[in-house]
C-alpha cells in the first residue's frame, strides 16, 4: 500500500496535473521539465487543500468518501487535457533518452553528480528507513494522525497551517491505517528531491550547467538535507517558496494569464504550507514590479493581482494562524522601526559553516562579477540574487532575532542558483581555456 | 594552460570543500543522539532502531508501554516522542490541568494533586529537570521521595530520561 500511495500521489495525480500545466502553459516558454518537477510537488499540495475543504464541509464522513472526492478532482486534469499527453511524453524522453548523462562531461561534473547522488540517497535512507525522532517532526506527524483518527478541522494547530499535517492524513487514508508511517516519511525526501531538480532545471536556464553546481551547492547546506533526513516540515515549505518565485521569474519573462494563476496558486501553497510562506508574498511582487516588461502601472497592478489572492485566500483559509501571523508582523515592525539592525546576522550566517557550509560565501563571490558588464545581462542571474537578498532580509525582519537559524536557509535555492553560476562559469573557462 | 588548471583546481577544491563540509557537518545528528550505525540496523523493527539510536526519549516512552498497566496514566516532559509512539494516556506538564501543580506550595500538596489528578507514572527528562519552571515545582522532591515515588526505569546520554512510580499510599488523610 506504502508503494501504491506514493505511485498515486506523487507519480499518477503529479503527472495528472503536468497534463493540465502543459496545455495551460502551451503558449510560453517555460521549460517543461521545470513544469514535470513543479506538477509533481504541487499534486500533494492541492490534495492538502481538498482534504481541507473536505474536512471543513464533511466532517466525520467515511475515508473513501475523502479518497473519492480527491480522485475526482485530480481526473478533471487529465479528462480537461488528455491531448497534452504527447507533450508529456516527450518530456520524459528528453530527460531519459540520453543513455548516459555523464558522456561528455568534465571530470569535475562527473564528481559533483557523484557528490550530489550520494548526498540525496544518504538523506533519503536515513528519513525513510528510519522511525521519526525529531521534536518538530513528530509533532506534525501526531498531529497528522490525530487529523485522521478525527477527520475534522478541530484538532488543526493553531501555530501551523495544515498543509502537511493534511498531506500526512492523505498517506493514512491510503495506508488505510495509522500502523505505519513510511508515507509520513517519505514527503521530505521526496520534497528535497524535488527541489533539487527544480534548482537543476532553473539553473540551466540562467546559464549552461549551472544547474548541476546549483544542485551542489543546495544540498550541501548540511542544516537543509539534514532537516530532511529528519522529517522536518523544512523541505516541503522551501519547495513551495521556491516554486512560488519560480513561477514569478517566468511570469516576468512572458506574462500569460495562466502563469499567473499558477503563480497565485503556488504562493497559496506556501503560505498552507508554513507560515513562513507569508514572506514569499511581498518578494514575489517586489520580483515581478522589478522585473516584468512594460509600464510601471502594469507592472504594479499584476504585481497586486499575483500578490494579492495570495493574502487573501492564504490568510482566510486558516484565521486563527492568520491573527498570529500578523500580530507577529505588528511586533516585529514596531521593533524594527525602534532598534538599530543587528548586523551579527550578517556574521552569524557567514561563518555558521556548521549550519550553511560556504554557500553564502560563494553567494558573496557570485555577486563580485556583477562588475562586469557580461554579466549585468544575465537577468535570470539577478532575478534569482536579489531574491535570495530580499528572503534573508525579509526572514530577519521575520524573526527579529535569529535563534531559529534554519529558517534563513529558506533563501539557499537562491543563492545555489548564484553559486551555480558561479561555478559553472569557472568551470565552462576552464574548459575553454 | 596554467590559467585552465588553475581554474579547474579552483573549482574542484571549492566542490571538495563544500563536500568536507557537509560530511563533517554530520558531527550534528550525533549531538542529538544517532551515531552511525552498521546496515545490521536495518533488519531491526522501528522501535529496536529507536532504542539502538537513543532516538528521542523514545527509551523511556517504551519502557512505559512495556512495563505498566493498560490504563496508567503518565505525567510527560517530553510531549512529542511520547504522543507518537507512547500507548498510555498521557498529561504533558505544560497541560494547562498542571497549573495547580505548579502552584502548589509545598510538596505534599503537589504530590496530592498529582494523585488527585490520577498521575500513575512520571516521566522526567534531564532536559526538562534543567527548565525553570520544573526547578522551581516540587517535582524533583515528590520525584526522589521514597514515600510519594519509587525509581523505576533512567537512561543515561543524551536523552536522559528516567521514570517513577507514583505511590498512591502518602496521601493525607
Amino acid at each position: 500500500m506504502f508503494t501504491l500511495g506514493l505511485l498515486l500521489t506523487y507519480g499518477i495525480l503529479g503527472n495528472a496535473l503536468a497534463l493540465l500545466l502543459f496545455r495551460a502553459l502551451q503558449r510560453t516558454t517555460v521549460d517543461r521539465a521545470s513544469i514535470l518537477f513543479g506538477s509533481i510537488g504541487l499534486a500533494p499540495g492541492i490534495v492538502s487543500i481538498v482534504l481541507y475543504l473536505c474536512f471543513l464541509l464533511l466532517p466525520g464522513a467515511s475515508h473513501f468518501i475523502y479518497i473519492g472526492i480527491v480522485l475526482a478532482v485530480f481526473a478533471i486534469a487529465p479528462a480537461l487535457s488528455w491531448r497534452s499527453f504527447p507533450q508529456l511524453a516527450e518530456t520524459y524522453r528528453s530527460l531519459f533518452s540520453r543513455p548516459c548523462y555523464l558522456s561528455g562531461w568534465s571530470t569535475i561534473r562527473v564528481i559533483v553528480a557523484i557528490a550530489i547522488l550520494a548526498i540525496v540517497l544518504f538523506a533519503s535512507y536515513k528519513a525513510i528507513l528510519f522511525p521519526i525522532q525529531a521534536h518538530d517532526a513528530l509533532k506534525h506527524a501526531t498531529t497528522g494522525r490525530i487529523l485522521y483518527e478525527n477527520c475534522s478541522l478541530e484538532y488543526v494547530p493553531s501555530n501551523y497551517p495544515p498543509g502537511l499535517h493534511l498531506l500526512y492524513v492523505w498517506s493514512y487514508l491510503l495506508q488505510g491505517g495509522i500502523s505505519s508511517d513510511y508515507g509520513v516519511r517519505t514527503v521530505a525526501p521526496i520534497y528535497l528531491i524535488l527541489t533539487a531538480l527544480l534548482v537543476w532545471r532553473w539553473g540551466e536556464v540562467l546559464g549552461k550547467g549551472a544547474g548541476l553546481f546549483a544542485v551542489l551547492a543546495l544540498v550541501t547546506v548540511s542544516v537543509y538535507t539534514l532537516e530532511a533526513m529528519y522529517n522536518s516540515i523544512d523541505a516541503i515549505r522551501i519547495f513551495f517558496f521556491a516554486l512560488g518565485i519560480f513561477w514569478v521569474y517566468w511570469l516576468t519573462v512572458q506574462y500569460s494569464a495562466p502563469l499567473l494563476g499558477i503563480a497565485v496558486f503556488t504562493l497559496v501553497l506556501a503560505l498552507f504550507t508554513h507560515a513562513v510562506g507569508i514572506v514569499a508574498l511581498p518578494i514575489a511582487g517586489i520580483l515581478y514590479c522589478l522585473f516584468a516588461k512594460g509600464r510601471v502601472i502594469r507592472r504594479v497592478g499584476t504585481g497586486i493581482a499575483l500578490v494579492l489572492p495570495a493574502a487573501t485566500i492564504g490568510l482566510l483559509a486558516y484565521p486563527y494562524q492568520s491573527i498570529k501571523i500578523i500580530s507577529n508582523l505588528q511586533g516585529r515592525a514596531i521593533w524594527l522601526a525602534t532598534n538599530a539592525p543587528d548586523l551579527s546576522i550578517v556574521q552569524h550566517i557567514l561563518t555558521n559553516y556548521k549550519f550553511y557550509g560556504i554557500l553564502p560565501l560563494l553567494f558573496l563571490l557570485s555577486l563580485l562579477p556583477l562588475l562586469w558588464k557580461g554579466y549585468q545581462e544575465n537577468r535570470g542571474f539577478i532575478f534569482v540574487a536579489i531574491g535570495a537578498v530580499l528572503t534573508i532580509g525579509l526572514i530577519y525582519g521575520y524573526l527579529l532575532c535569529f535563534d531559529l537559524y534554519r529558517y534563513y536557509m529558506t533563501a539557499a535555492p537562491f543563492a545555489a542558483l548564484c553559486a551555480g553560476v558561479l561555478l559553472s562559469t569557472l568551470d565552462g573557462r576552464a574548459e575553454s581555456s | 594552460m596554467i590559467t585552465g588548471i588553475l581554474r579547474k583546481l579552483l573549482v574542484l577544491g571549492i566542490v571538495g570543500a563544500m563536500c568536507f563540509l557537509w560530511a563533517s557537518d554530520y558531527t550534528y545528528p550525533k549531538t542529538i543522539g544517532v551515531p552511525y550505525h552498521g546496515l545490521g540496523i536495518l533488519c531491526l523493527s522501528d522501535k529496536d532502531k529507536l532504542i539502538q539510536t537513543g532516538g528521542y526519549y523514545a527509551s523511556s516512552v517504551f519502557y512505559i508501554n512495556d512495563n505498566t498497566p493498560e490504563d496508567s496514566l503518565v505525567l510527560v516532559t517530553e510531549d512529542s516522542s511520547y504522543f507518537y509512539y507512547g500507548e498510555r494516556p498521557g498529561i504533558y506538564w505544560r497541560d494547562s490541568r498542571m497549573r495547580p501543580f505548579f502552584e502548589a506550595k509545598t510538596a505534599q500538596e503537589g504530590y496530592e494533586y498529582l494523585v488527585s489528578l490520577g498521575i500513575d507514572y512520571l516521566q522526567i527528562s534531564e532536559r526538562a529537570r534543567q527548565r525553570g519552571e520544573i526547578q522551581e515545582s516540587w517535582l524533583e522532591e515528590i520525584a526522589t521521595d521514597s514515600g510519594m515515588s519509587t525509581l523505576v526505569w533512567e537512561s543515561g546520554g543524551v536523552f536522559a530520561a528516567t521514570v517513577y512510580r507514583l505511590e498512591k499510599g502518602a496521601v493525607d488523610e
